[in-house]
């Protein structure tokens, strides 16, 4: 049913209230109407309500009423006898469409450009493209092998779960933080808009692991909101130190990444120190224990440029960076105001990236420990292809998207040794490149771009 | 245990929803039901809504503020408060009974 189509028998259906009724709550409740979405549900409830009113011995008339009563009678059954007959089919159409949407992808041509699990790992959040294109989907991932499509909403990303999976943050037209009510993942409701009252582009969002403090990354500003309830966010700290990011140095020919779109934020598991990319080439550290009060307490270089993804060792000893030539560099937060560079780890040389020669590697990262902390797992998601040019369709422009993983022992940091590299070959239609994800048991990986009838794929690690 | 709230038949459950959503505060309608969305996850109908909340304010449990444009903001009265009060020691019983013989935590 279309929105207009839908106000104008709201309309009709609020005519048929008692006219003392009407004239005390009309105009409040047409304006509810109005940013309320209207649904099949909302005229059915509302020609319930109409008859239920007249019934009520406060608005009951005298006289004229049973007429009065009989007429609302025939218009709420002229309006809802062919609605019932119109949305039976449609609803059973809109049923078979889901059912052929249990298909796992997300719905649009580009990449996924951020994902998230629940803490449980049942449910998986894609969110694809920005504020006013966006989709977000939230998935059943309690079998891996066969995803089912829960709902889809108009978020966008970035976009994040917080810790008990029953809100989701999105973005929204105004690139304003967006909060969803997830609790039946088949509905979800939006319940708050986060006006930071910053125009700036919206690059990154993190629940802290309580789960009562979310923080908003702008380009020069972060933002730290209480949403212990949700539908009423609170604003308690804005954090302008901030070093702006900076594109890296153009090298070559090459296409250097876009930061803002490719910076990472995040709590320690304690929730007191907040990460967050910065600059050209820096990781800044927030003590963000008592929110109201946060300080930057660190600034640290990635010596390797632009910071792609960032983590925070389960144990809070460490913290590691990912840059975008593929570079980790792990601190040591024995004093977090002074994180000691303990590790520089290295991934695949920079051409097997498929990088040009002056180590711009066109790829995605993400970065994740273990949860008992021993080891440390770094994905590449590359859509360039190997050196020299071989594998381009010519009939599609297909280009192979791989992933890259490393894993590293780092139980003893300062000697960490990588256990494993692979790589596996993600099918995603058009070569969109998305943001490979490493689920919290550090042994599921969710990768892949969504179109045709392939989107994300969950690989388990060895 | 018959109380006056429960005269309030099919709107029972919605009216008290909307007391509890009116204890921290005015709110207008919209307001209330995404407050109502977050704290309970029930989705409630805009008819629902004015069916109950007119039900409220006909017993001077709600009071009506003055309105901006077409929104107008409620505020819970003191009769309101103590019939909320009387609901919530009611549930309490019911937790309690419920605690005691299933064994719930």
């Amino acid at each position: 049913m279309t929105r207009g189509l839908a106000a104008r028998l709201c309309r009709v259906l609020i005519s048929c209230y008692p006219r003392r009724w009407r004239q005390r709550y009309g105009d409040e409740l047409l304006e509810v109407l109005d940013q309320h979405r209207a649904s099949a549900r909302t005229l059915l409830n509302l020609a319930a309500s109409a008859v239920s009113t007249h019934l009520d011995p406060a608005y009951r008339m005298k006289g004229l009423a049973m007429n009065r009563l009989r007429r609302t009678g025939l218009i709420s059954a002229a309006v809802v006898v062919p609605l019932t007959l119109i949305a039976v089919p449609f609803g059973v159409f809109v049923a078979g469409q889901n059912a052929k949407d249990d298909h796992w992808h997300t719905g649009t041509e580009g990449g996924v450009d951020a994902m998230a699990f629940s803490p449980d790992q049942r449910i998986l959040l894609t969110a694809t493209s920005g504020a006013s294109d966006g989709l977000d989907t939230l998935w059943n991932v309690s079998s891996p092998a066969e995803p089912r499509k829960l709902a889809s909403f108009e978020g966008g990303a970035p976009a994040t779960l917080s810790p008990d999976a029953r809100t989701v943050v999105t973005v929204s037209f105004r690139d304003q933080a967006t909060l969803w009510n997830v609790a039946n993942p088949r509905k979800p409701a939006r319940i708050a808009t986060l006006q930071s009252g910053d125009s700036n582009l919206l690059w990154g969002e993190a629940f802290s692991p309580d789960g009562r403090t979310l923080a908003v990354a702008y380009t020069d500003r972060l933002y730290l909101w209480t949403v212990t309830n949700p539908a009423r966010p609170l604003l308690v700290r804005t954090l302008s130190d901030r070093v702006t990011p900076e594109a890296p140095a153009a090298c070559g020919q090459c296409h250097a990444p876009d930061p803002f779109y490719q910076g990472d934020i995040a709590f320690s598991p304690d929730g007191r120190l907040l990460a967050a990319t910065a600059g050209s080439d820096q990781l800044a550290l927030w003590n963000v224990a008592d929110a109201a009060s946060a300080t930057r307490i660190a600034t640290v270089p990635s010596r390797s440029g632009f910071i792609d993804a960032v983590a925070f060792s389960p144990l809070g000893n460490l913290v590691a960076a990912i840059s975008y030539t593929g570079t980790v560099t792990m601190f040591s937060l024995a004093d977090p105001a002074r994180p000691a560079l303990v590790a520089i780890l290295h991934t695949l040389p920079s051409a097997q990236l498929g990088a040009d020669p002056c180590g711009c590697a066109s790829a995605l990262y993400t970065l994740a420990f273990a949860p008992d902390g021993r080891t440390l797992t770094a994905v590449a998601s590359t859509s360039m292809p190997p050196h020299p040019v071989t594998t381009v369709t010519a009939q599609t422009g297909t280009l192979p998207i791989r992933d890259y993983v490393f894993v590293w022992n780092v139980t003893s940091p300062r000697s960490a040794r990588r256990t494993a590299a692979y790589s596996q070959d993600v099918d995603t239609g058009y070569g969109n490149t998305s943001l490979p994800l490493v689920a919290a048991d550090g042994r599921t990986l969710a990768a892949g771009a969504p179109f045709g009838s392939f989107g994300v794929k969950l690989w388990g690690l060895p | 245990m018959h109380s006056r709230f429960d005269e309030l038949g099919r709107f029972a459950d919605p009216s008290l929803l909307i007391l509890t959503s009116l204890a921290d505060g005015p709110k207008h309608g919209y307001a209330m039901m995404t407050d109502i969305a977050g704290f309970s996850s029930v989705q409630m109908e805009p008819g629902t809504l004015y069916g109950a909340l007119s039900r409220l304010e006909g017993r001077g449990w709600v009071r009506p503020l003055a309105a901006t444009e077409r929104r107008r903001p409620y505020e819970i009265t003191a009769a309101g408060q103590e019939v909320l009060a009387v609901q919530l020691a009611s549930m309490q019983r019911i937790v309690r009974v419920v605690r005691q013989r299933t064994a719930i935590a």
